[in-house]
């Protein structure tokens, strides 16, 4: 049962920055279906190279809440980087999260007034609102620059330099632990992976309905 | 009672019909109503059923609106995610008593138990397996789960923080509490039964005593859920105590009795109906029994009155029905009957012949006039006329114009009398009763009928002379009585006719001898019985010859309380009652008895016996005297036999022959008193006698009297002419004893020799004559 507390972290010490586009040596290329072959939206896959690098810079990155949603549902970052959590609702929230990747509460605020929150340990954060039971949100903490998201086809792109990198396999459906893979990127030739993910519970991130009536 | 009977057969039937019929009327009713009321009982059942399911989910719907609010507690969730279990448990607590949870429990992911109640937690195995599962999946679970022999409602949510962190629960014991209060509520026994591994556990309820165990055996007995079941004094619904758990089963039941109490009043009140019906039945049994005993009553009443000789009386009959025809059959026949009544009452107390009254009326007649007789102050004469020739009509004519000559005189009187009624007593006599102020006119009226008869009758073409005799007595003259004075009438005529008188008044005195001579009469043979009539004898000397012997029995009565009776007066009684053919059979038999007596003394005597009459009429008397005289060994000529020259006088030719054969068995005949007859010479002369007895009233005054001289004198000589020996009567004297001695008398017999004397003395009086004259 424990599909979201159970993710091996592997919190690598990275000491340097790349730009993905300036240093565009290899790519991975990946389609994310379940198992039935449809394909998954808001999966994150992160590449870990063996060589962790440092991270000076420190990255922001929002996690915006609007009509009592969190957007994106699903933020992927690197470890050390800040997220803000603007309210663009009229209504306030009070947006708390007890991952042990990090725990943190923001008392009921509105717009900008919250401070930002540095995500500086590996992990999976659950993000919620003690006011709207309903918002729920997943910020993925990675200890590498790449990593992407998968769109609504499933599909994603990640470039890096070659190497052999460790991948890992997030999803906000996904119980239990993806189990990690070794990937080999080359200069020559984008990668082409399929990652089927498996067991994904029936709907993960919806909240069950509260109606009492369907205990009788 | 034959009333009552009716009655009582009509109450008793009318009564067990609406007994019956109530009966039945009882018996479905108690059949719909216990029908109604078990559906009854079933509809509260159900609705007590459906109102525990809804209390059950109030009480789960609670349960879950406070495990939902502490699930979504941020501290709560805040000391899930920091999995700080102190603070889980005390939040658990506090939850719990804030709802009245008997329980709570908080399972984090790593399924790590915390609960409000570490004891009960220990207890805790893999109950909420089932919870935990469902509420991974939707997010909270519902159930019933049973720990250490009690039951829960359990609700179990998923804590989110805001993904599913742990899952906290609680429960509430189905406890006594729960069950006394839906009773409360429902008005049902409640009892909860866990039904786990097929087998059935109370847990608990509001069942006492044995009747938990009842319930346990018929439920394994009887496995159908949510239906009605009917067992012992319960109607009872089990159903499962949720949807979600078969296996607490929630029982409901009302008691048998319980819901038939509510009709136990109309149970009186049929009772009371029954009994007012019969009431009403037995009022109508009265009434219709009444409506037919009383005319049935009336109709017995007539028939009484009937049978009573009432048939004169009206009877009211108002009735048109069956019963009123009866009625009035009744009286037709009543009419009837008393019309014939009537003419047989007319001709039983009327002569056929002549139409006048019988004797039946006779009295009535009389004592009617008796009694009006006070208040007119006058006497009532009672006339009997007798037809004094009337044997002789009959005989010499013929019985035709003897009816005739009856039917003319009984006219006749009749016609003659203007005032009084003539009645017909019998045969030829009639009877008439008259009132009148005294004798004269009766008188009158006697010699009016003697003188209607001189004229002879004219009967039957021939001229019929007729004569009457008349006794007459009179009321209260002569009688104080209807009976006696009709006696007394009688013995008038009687007399009158003896004495041929034409009419003859009653003298006083003469009932009283009659009567004298009826008590004689009844007296007589209980006295000869009684030894109080005996033989006395009187010495007969023969005046030549002193030493020839006689003596003449002579009947002597002694009544114990009527004294000495005359021979006169008896003799004359019994005679004319044929009772003196028993008396001389007695004396001769007594005499005979005396003389053998005298004869073994060796005392010659010969010994008289008077007969009567009427012996003489009796052939048998010779052979009686003879077998006496055998049987005694007594000589006939010892004895005499004494006859009266009357004696004789009737049917002579019987009494002739039967002397002859009485003379021809050897002893003496004798004639007694003569000179007081009308005996003819002629017929003296045929008499088979040898002695002829001169009476006593010739020679009581003999020595003084010149014509007794004349007539003892001429009577010896006539004896002695015709062979006679004589004897005289009544010799009370020397002088006469030689007067007749010189007349040349036979024999004397006389007080001057002795009285008559009782056979002891008279034997005596022998020896001692003999001894005198020196033998």
């Amino acid at each position: 049962m424990n599909a979201w507390f159970g993710v091996k972290k592997y919190l690598v010490a990275s000491g340097f920055y790349v730009l993905s586009q300036a240093v565009a040596a290899a790519q991975l290329n990946a389609t994310i279906v379940d198992a039935q072959g449809a394909p998954l939206d808001d999966a994150v896959v992160a590449l870990i190279p063996a060589q962790q690098p440092d991270y000076n810079s420190l990255p922001t990155a929002i996690m915006d809440q609007r009509q009592n949603m969190f957007v994106p549902k699903v933020l992927a970052i690197r470890t050390n980087t800040q997220v803000r959590f603007p309210n663009s609702d009229d209504v306030r929230h009070h947006v708390y999260s007890f991952s042990p990747a990090k725990k943190f509460e923001l008392r009921l605020y509105h717009g900008m007034t919250a401070e930002p929150v540095v995500f500086d340990k590996s992990g999976t954060v659950v993000l919620g609102c003690n006011i709207h039971d309903s918002m729920v949100a997943y910020i993925y903490v990675v200890d590498t620059p790449y990593f992407a998201k998968s769109n609504a086809s499933g599909q994603l792109h990640i470039t890096a330099p070659a190497g052999d990198y460790k991948l890992q396999v997030y999803h906000p459906r996904l119980s239990g632990d993806y189990p990690e893979s070794s990937l080999q990127l080359s200069d020559a030739t984008p990668s082409q992976q399929t990652i089927t993910l498996q067991p994904l519970s029936d709907s993960a991130g919806d909240a069950p309905t509260d109606e009492l009536s369907t205990l009788f | 009672m034959p009333k009552f009977s009716y009655l009582l057969k009509l109450l008793t039937f009318l009564i067990g019909l609406v007994i019956a019929l109530e009966t039945i009327s009882y018996l479905a009713t108690r059949v719909i109503i216990n029908k109604a009321v078990t559906q009854n009982a079933r509809a509260e059942l159900l609705a007590g059923g459906e109102l525990f399911s809804r209390i059950m989910q109030k009480n789960a719907e609670q349960l879950a609106l406070s495990v939902k609010v502490l699930t979504e507690d941020f501290g709560f969730k805040d000391a899930v995610a920091t999995n700080d279990e102190k603070t889980i448990a005390s939040a658990l607590m506090n939850h719990s008593a804030r709802v009245k949870a008997d329980i709570g429990v908080m399972i984090g992911n790593d399924g790590k138990l915390v609960a409000s109640d570490e004891k009960f937690a220990l207890q805790l195995d893999n109950e909420f397996a089932g919870l935990q599962a469902q509420a991974q999946v939707r997010g909270q679970a519902y159930d019933i789960i049973f720990i250490d022999g009690h039951a829960y409602q359990f609700v179990m949510f998923a804590v989110k923080a805001p993904v599913v962190i742990g899952l906290a629960g609680m429960g509430f014991e189905i406890k006594q509490d729960f069950s006394a209060e839906l009773r409360k509520l429902t008005g049902l026994e409640v009892s909860f039964v866990s039904h786990l591994d097929n087998e059935f556990h109370y847990l608990n309820g509001t069942l006492q005593d044995e009747q938990p165990n009842n319930l346990i055996a018929q439920l394994a007995l009887n496995e159908k859920l949510g239906d009605v079941f009917i067992y012992d004094d319960f109607i009872s619904l089990a159903v499962p105590a949720t949807r979600q758990n078969q296996q607490l089963i929630a029982v409901l039941q009302v008691p048998l009795s319980h819901a038939l109490s509510h009709f136990s009043h109309l149970n009186v009140q049929l009772f009371i109906l029954a009994l007012v019906f019969s009431l009403l039945a037995g009022v109508a049994a009265l009434f219709l029994a009444r409506s037919v005993t009383r005319p049935v009553t009336l109709l017995a009443t007539i028939a009484r009155r009937i049978a009573g000789g009432f048939y004169s009386t009206p009877i009211v009959v108002n009735s048109a029905d069956e019963l009123g025809d009866l009625a009035r059959a009744f009286i037709t026949m009543q009419k009837a009957i008393g019309e014939r009544e009537q003419q047989v009452l007319y001709q039983s107390e009327h002569d056929p012949l002549t139409g006048l009254p019988n004797r039946l009326l006779i009295f009535p007649r009389l004592e009617d006039s008796i009694s009006r007789s006070k208040p007119l102050q006058q006497s009532v004469f009672l006339l009997v006329i007798d037809i004094k020739n009337f044997t002789q009509i009959n005989d010499e004519l013929s019985q035709e114009i003897g009816d005739a000559v009856l039917r003319e005189v009984g006219q006749k009187i009749d016609r003659l009398l203007n005032y009084g009624e003539v009645l017909r007593l019998g045969s030829d006599e009639f009877l008439a009763i008259l009132m009148a102020p005294d004798k004269a006119a009766i008188n009158e009226w006697v010699e009016l009928i003697h003188a209607a008869f001189k004229t002879p009758l004219q009967v039957s073409g021939i001229q019929v002379s007729v004569e009457m005799n008349i006794g007459i007595a009179a009321y209260p003259e002569d009688a104080d009585s209807a009976d006696s004075l009709l006696r007394r009438a009688n013995l008038a005529l009687n007399h009158g006719r003896n004495s041929e008188q034409r009419s003859c008044w009653y003298q006083s005195g003469w009932d009283e001898k009659h009567l004298r001579r009826l008590h004689l009469f009844r007296e007589f043979e209980t006295s000869l019985h009684a030894g109080h009539i005996s033989l006395y004898y009187q010495p007969k000397i023969n005046l030549e010859q002193p030493d020839t012997l006689g003596a003449e029995a002579l009947v002597r009565w002694h009544h114990p309380e009527l004294g000495f009776i005359s021979p006169d007066e008896f003799i004359g009684v019994i005679e004319s009652s044929g009772q003196i053919t028993i008396l001389t059979r007695w004396a001769l038999k007594t005499a005979i008895a005396h003389l053998r007596q005298l004869l073994d003394e060796q005392i010659k005597i010969t010994c008289s016996v008077n007969l009567s009459a009427l012996d003489l009429l009796v052939d048998e008397l010779p052979a009686y005297v003879a077998e006496l005289l055998q049987s005694q060994r007594v000589p006939a000529e010892n004895l005499v036999l004494e006859i009266t020259e009357s004696a004789i006088m009737r049917e002579a030719d019987k009494c002739l022959n039967n002397l002859r054969r009485l003379r021809d068995l050897g002893l003496t005949l004798s004639i007694d008193d003569f000179g007081t007859g009308y005996s003819s010479l002629s017929q003296l002369k045929k008499l088979p006698v040898s002695e002829l007895k001169i009476d006593k009233s010739f020679i009581l005054n003999l020595d003084s009297s010149e014509d007794d001289q004349l007539i003892v004198r001429s009577t010896i000589e006539l004896g002695h002419t015709l062979g006679l020996s004589v004897t005289a009567e009544g010799v009370e004297s020397e002088a006469i004893k030689t007067l007749l001695k010189h007349y040349g008398c036979d024999t004397a017999q006389g007080y001057l020799y002795s009285k008559p004397l009782p056979a002891a003395e008279f034997i005596r009086w022998v020896h001692t004559y003999l001894i005198g004259l020196g033998r």
